[in-house]
């Protein structure tokens, strides 16, 4: 695959790839530079590529073992991905509740979820993802991220509605 | 009437059985009507969240080691030495007996080459170094730098 080719290949993807490694990165930073070695790691590997049915899988699988790298490497406490529980705020959420700020409440609900509810919610809701696609980066079947899916939206509703009716979450 | 739609829709998604396409007919939904009854607030909330994650782009550089030409120079430069090693100490001479000073002007010229040999091979290799930073710089120049170090 010549360099033409990989960068056709390659440009689509580096959105989302940045995107999950800030799923599992949290900095800025640490997501762009992770971008980068995730591209060099495919250009290493362009002959491969082309071998897989489908090489955005490949690309994302490599992007996800190259961020579980980097967070056991670092043990970093900003790089950890939190399993936070929500917390309460001191004013009524219900004077808090702006386009802006509900984003950042859905953003925290989702972050106090397990990696890998996160990482699905990702694949899936964000990246839109086909299921068979998602099974192979993830090395679960269908039915079994259907199921875990189900569980973290029906998780992600309870918390929001907890929110809403009684304006300070409760843990 | 689309209101029951969608929450038959949102009843499915729930249970992680909608299609790509129902998925993406949700979020349509939840765009295009802002004003949704109470019940149905913290879903817009939510695919409002999925929109705005969907937007966030990667702005760095793509930075790729070019192709070396020369690289393929050195392995040539290289076997081209091995060989003339290798004819040096071709067993075809072995007709005429060797003089002692024929054979140490042998081991002589054969250390010698080796050494050029790993020369050419570590001096191949900063050349390879010195180019990889030499295209990168391009790189640089050539892709818009937005990224800032804090």
């Amino acid at each position: 695959m010549n360099e033409k080719a990989f960068l056709e290949f390659i440009n689509p993807l580096k959105d989302r790839i940045y995107r999950l490694s800030l799923r599992y990165l949290i900095s800025k930073d640490a997501a762009e530079d992770a971008t980068q070695e995730v591209i060099l790691k495919l250009w290493k590997n362009r002959k491969k590529i082309k071998g897989y049915d489908s090489p955005e899988a490949f690309a994302i699988t490599i992007t996800k073992n190259h961020c579980i790298d980097q967070l056991k490497l670092k043990n970093n406490n900003n790089l950890r991905i939190v399993h936070s529980n929500y917390e309460s705020h001191q004013r009524p959420l219900q004077q808090q509740i702006e386009a802006k700020d509900e984003l950042k409440i859905v953003s925290k609900i989702i972050k106090s979820l397990s990696e890998k509810e996160q990482n699905l919610i990702q694949l899936r809701d964000i990246e839109q993802m086909e299921y068979l696609e998602i099974s192979q980066i993830v090395d679960m079947n269908e039915t079994a991220i259907r199921v875990a899916l189900s569980r973290a939206r029906k998780k992600i509703r309870t918390k929001m509605l907890e929110i809403h009716r009684h304006g300070i979450a409760r843990n | 009437m689309e209101l029951q739609e969608i929450e038959i829709l949102l009843d499915k998604y729930l249970a992680g059985e909608t299609s790509l396409k129902e998925e993406v007919r949700l979020k349509e939904f939840f765009k295009n009507h802002p004003n949704v009854p109470e019940h149905l607030k913290e879903y817009q909330a939510l695919f409002s969240f999925f929109e705005s994650e969907q937007e966030k782009t990667y702005e760095g550089g793509l930075y790729l080691p070019k192709p070396k030409p020369f690289k393929r120079w050195i392995s040539i430069g290289v076997a081209a030495v091995f060989i003339g090693t290798l004819l040096i100490w071709s067993p075809f001479d072995n007709n005429l007996p060797e003089s002692n000073s024929n054979q140490q002007l042998k081991i002589q010229n054969t250390k010698g080459l080796l050494m050029m040999m790993g020369n050419t091979v570590k001096e191949g290799r900063a050349n390879l170094n010195y180019l990889e930073e030499l295209d990168t710089l391009q790189a640089i120049g050539k892709t818009q730098i937005s990224k800032t170090k804090r």
